[in-house]
């Protein structure tokens, strides 16, 4: 071959090779050197001095990290069923052959435009005790009404299960929504000509052909309620007390607040594997199914 | 316009060979159809002609010049695709020049050659649209006006008939052959159908397992076929095939007729062993009681298709189909008298499937 | 007509008559729980606009859903040149250019080479293909707080602590994966023919994809510029690790403006620095939303 024809040949790769060098070292790179922190006691700046994995044994008798965890078990829980039911539901019915259809797909759509933060802050002024709902509910008549999650400890981490459902519907919505498209109307025919009901139609036929849009529908939404951050520092800034700790915001306090390092290391690391335990069967199966 | 010659060429993937020590040769102004079934490597070929993929061992030489280490826009082909692909964001006028505006052509001169090719064409009034505008035949006709306007020494066809009705195919594949007629190009023409074949071609390939299994003009293979797979593959119905032992210098069925050995073969050379008895079906005729090498058959099914009839026959135990002419009083169900016309009957070796 | 008929036709008219009274209930329904729903996805947005339209006595006489009965822009003004955010007190308008001069060049940035990439990917296959494509995937979903530590140090190094360019930087970094694939499964729905024609054309690399691909590639261009645009704007985590003071977007300066709290809250205000937050995105988002659903059904959800 000549040079010229496998400069040519190169050429791809060499297009390639400015974005696999950035991710090649902002995320293996990164996750590679997060990783070796975890293993030392770095605390203020990274040392070399390699401590084994009692940075990992001091996370786990961690207080501050358990309750990190039991809230990330039920913020992730509920949001994922809370955002997937609601999602589905709308889409279902905005399926239905209505009227206005853009209008409602807009509407259900539109607080995936908005930023964390200010869903957040939107949210910590109708959850607010005093002029929020409370008073709503009051100047509607019912006087006894209670409505003050926002500053209860106990119940403070389902503040942050509203605000965020409120705002992944939508999204889990078009997911669901393209994936009911999607379904073969002749089948739709063929189960009508068959005898089905519309209950039994979804429930037997439309509902597990959406099986990839499940998947998608649950990754997405597991991702993105273990990177949640924004939305718990707007809303209750992890508060009151400590009481809507999350992973996120712990490896965040650990680190840069605490000057901890290595331990917010050791939470990120945990953090990662979790996504990982859940995306890489995920892409596994995708990129499977995509091998033309 | 050129010629082109593929020498002892192979294309493999790994251990898989998709070609096999392929060797043609037309010349110019040749209409050559490489025709076989999906798998065959017929389009492999193609594209390893194109310079679109590189092959193994072998050599492609288009106008006596190797190119084997040719990009495709240097080796002078212009190609026409089954999908037609047509860049979907260009109008028909620059999907027709964008090869002379690639290759440099200045625009006065590519104004007036694509204005040539849709007067030849007959797309004028389409020069401003886009592709997504345009229906299955217009789209073929761009996807050749493209190829045309180039003039090179090498038109270059995968299977471009095949997204087309029935009617329009005929319609096309009546101009495709004007066309050729007119220009004289030299034209490599891929197709899975033997018809496309047998109509537009002066030279066919017919290909199987990434093999040529018989190479030469129309009449040669349908008249002639090398093979059993070529003999069943050309022509529709397929040529029908009795097995036939020798005996006495005469062919013997299982069920005891006799027939006589095909005019041409060699009886002398035939040495015992499990023979086919090639029939085309319009090979074989209504006949009058006692005439030679006639038999009677019993008739199957008779299914008219208009000018012929297509008549499957018992014929000691074989199922074989006659093509008659409309009008022959044949009935279902009944027997009748057949002449098999032994001056064109085929003889194969039934174990190696080659004609004797 | 014999009796028998007429009462199995009168059954007929009543079975009838029953089947549209269930169907028109079931239209009922329907639209019942979309309105409901489409209430409760609107009220948070309704209920900032016109918060953030009040005067504080107000808010406090009232309640969220009340109208207000002097409209007022001024909370608007105070949190564009006037409010403090932490120590500064010159409002957010030197956040929201911040947020402009990171969101325009990181969205260029990031989506062109996404689209070279998912060019590359698809149309000049080569070996392994399918694995460095899901080596840039596996990014587009770790959870950045596995990045931060060695990060912020590599921009330290590269002298782009705390600044704009820094954060340019990084989002174009973990931007990359997303832009890739949906390029990529855009391009995969392009027939390799018309490549393979462009090739025989004359045609070469960048020919090919600036003639033939880039003019059909609109679509996606749209998808992956509202993704990237609203997912760079409405950042919060890169903002607040890696940068301070003057060079801070919006997001992190919003937080720290309804954080920065002497005497009572101000709700007016913090509800209109929340709406200049979020008037970029919802803009787009209004405007061009439905180009976005549209791009994400045509090819880069699957299922």
């Amino acid at each position: 071959m000549s040079i010229a024809k496998r400069l040519r040949g190169s050429l791809p790769l060499f297009v390639m090779a400015p974005s696999l060098t950035l991710i090649g070292v902002g995320v293996y790179g990164f996750i590679a050197t997060t990783f070796v922190l975890s293993l030392t006691s770095s605390r203020m700046f990274p040392k070399f001095d390699f401590v084994g994995f009692d940075q990992y044994v001091r996370l786990f008798s961690n207080d501050r990290w358990h309750i990190a965890v039991h809230n990330m078990v039920i913020f992730g829980g509920l949001y994922m069923v809370l955002g997937t039911l609601l999602g589905l539901l709308l889409a279902i019915f905005i399926d239905q052959r209505i009227r206005a259809e853009g209008f409602f797909r807009t509407v259900y759509l539109y607080p995936m435009a908005l930023s964390f933060v200010v869903t957040g802050v939107i949210w910590q002024w109708m959850l607010n005790p005093s002029l929020g709902i409370e008073k709503l509910l009051h100047d509607w008549g019912f006087v006894e009404a209670k409505f003050r999650w926002l500053v209860d400890p106990e119940w403070a981490i389902y503040t942050v299960v509203i605000a965020g459902v409120w705002q992944v519907t939508g999204f889990v919505m078009a997911i669901f929504l393209a994936g009911l498209r999607g379904v073969d109307t002749e089948i739709l025919k063929a189960a009508r000509v068959d005898g089905a009901s519309p209950w039994k139609t979804y429930t037997r036929i439309i509902i597990p052909a959406l099986r990839p849009a499940f998947m998608t529908v649950l990754v997405v939404e597991g991702n993105l309620a273990i990177k949640s951050y924004d939305l718990v520092i707007a809303l209750t800034k992890g508060g009151p007390g400590i009481s809507t700790e999350l992973p996120s915001t712990f490896m965040y306090s650990t680190t840069f607040n605490r000057n901890d390092l290595a331990l917010g290391a050791s939470s990120a690391v945990i953090m990662l594997m979790t996504v990982a335990a859940i995306v890489i069967p995920y892409l596994y199966m995708e990129l499977k199914d995509d091998k033309r | 316009m050129g010629n082109l010659a593929v020498q002892d060429l192979t294309k493999s993937y790994g251990s898989v060979h998709v070609l096999k020590h392929i060797n043609l040769a037309i010349d110019e102004g040749d209409f050559l159809v490489l025709v076989g079934p999906s798998g065959c490597g017929k389009s492999t070929l193609l594209s390893i002609i194109a310079g679109l993929e590189q092959q193994t061992s072998g050599s492609i030489l288009i106008s006596g010049k190797v190119v084997d280490t040719l990009e495709p826009k240097e080796r002078d082909i212009a190609m026409v695709f089954q999908s037609y692909a047509l860049y979907p964001a260009m109008t028909v006028a620059d999907n027709i020049g964008f090869a002379l505006e690639m290759s440099g052509v200045p625009k006065p001169e590519r104004l007036v050659r694509i204005q040539k090719v849709a007067e030849l064409l007959q797309i004028e009034h389409l020069l401003q649209r886009k592709p997504g505008q345009l229906s299955g035949g217009q789209r073929q006709r761009v996807a050749m006006g493209r190829a045309l306007v180039r003039e090179p020494k090498l038109f270059l066809f995968d299977e471009p008939l095949s997204n087309l009705d029935a009617k329009l195919r005929v319609e096309m594949r009546t101009e495709i052959k004007k066309l050729h007629t007119r220009l004289q190009t030299t034209i490599v023409y891929v197709t899975h159908d033997q018809i496309e074949a047998m109509t537009m071609a002066t030279r066919i390939a017919v290909m199987k397992d990434g093999l040529i299994q018989q190479f030469g003009t129309p009449s040669d293979i349908y008249d002639r076929p090398a093979n059993t797979f070529v003999a069943t593959f050309m022509g529709s119905p397929p040529m029908n095939l009795v097995p036939v032992t020798v005996e006495d210098g005469q062919l013997i069925m299982a069920s005891g007729e006799r027939l006589s050995i095909p005019v041409g073969v060699n009886a002398a050379a035939i040495t015992g062993g499990k023979l086919l008895l090639g029939l085309r079906p319009e090979w074989i005729a209504l006949a009058d009681q006692g005439a030679k090498d006639s038999f009677r058959m019993e008739i199957e099914v008779v299914e008219p298709t208009g000018p012929d009839l297509y008549v499957n026959l018992n014929f000691g135990g074989q199922a074989i189909i006659a093509r008659l002419p409309a009008g022959e009083s044949v009935k279902q169900g009944e027997y009748a008298q057949f002449l098999i016309d032994s001056s064109k009957t085929m003889l194969f070796d039934a174990d190696t499937g080659m004609a004797l | 007509m014999t009796n028998a008929n007429v009462v199995t036709a009168n059954l007929d008219a009543r079975a009838t008559k029953s089947r549209q009274r269930q169907r028109i209930a079931n239209r009922v329904l329907v639209y019942a729980v979309l309105v409901f729903f489409a209430i409760l996805f609107l009220a948070p947005v309704y209920t900032m606009f016109l918060t953030a339209l009040k005067t504080m006595p107000e808010i406090q006489q009232g309640n969220l859903f009340a109208l207000p009965q002097n409209p007022s822009f001024q909370a608007f003004g105070h949190v564009w040149s006037e409010a403090c955010i932490s120590v500064r007190c010159t409002g957010l308008r030197g956040n929201v250019l911040n947020s402009f001069l990171m969101v325009i060049p990181a969205v260029l940035i990031s989506v062109s080479l996404g689209a070279l990439n998912g060019y590359v990917l698809t149309k000049w296959r080569f070996k392994y293909d399918n694995l460095i494509f899901g080596i840039i995937l596996f990014g587009s979903f770790i959870p950045f707080q596995i990045v931060l530590i060695p990060m912020a140090f590599t921009l330290g190094k590269l002298h782009l602590a705390g600044s704009i360019s820094g954060l340019v930087l990084v989002h174009v970094v973990y931007g990359l994966a997303f832009t890739t694939l949906f390029f990529r499964n855009y391009f995969v729905t392009v027939p390799d023919d018309i490549i393979k024609a462009a090739k025989v054309d004359g045609a070469g690399f960048w020919m090919t994809f600036y003639r033939i691909l880039l003019p059909i590639s609109w679509p996606i261009i749209m998808v992956a510029v509202i993704w990237q645009f609203t997912g760079i704007w409405n950042d919060f985590l890169f903002g607040v690790a890696f940068t301070g003071g003057e060079n801070q977007p919006l997001t992190v300066a919003l937080n720290n403006l309804v954080n920065t709290t002497t005497g009572t809250k101000a709700y007016n205000q913090d509800m209109a620095a929340a709406m200049i937050a979020a008037i970029p995105t919802l803009v787009v988002y209004v405007f061009a939303g439905k180009f976005f659903v549209r791009g994400l059904m045509a090819g880069s959800v699957k299922g």
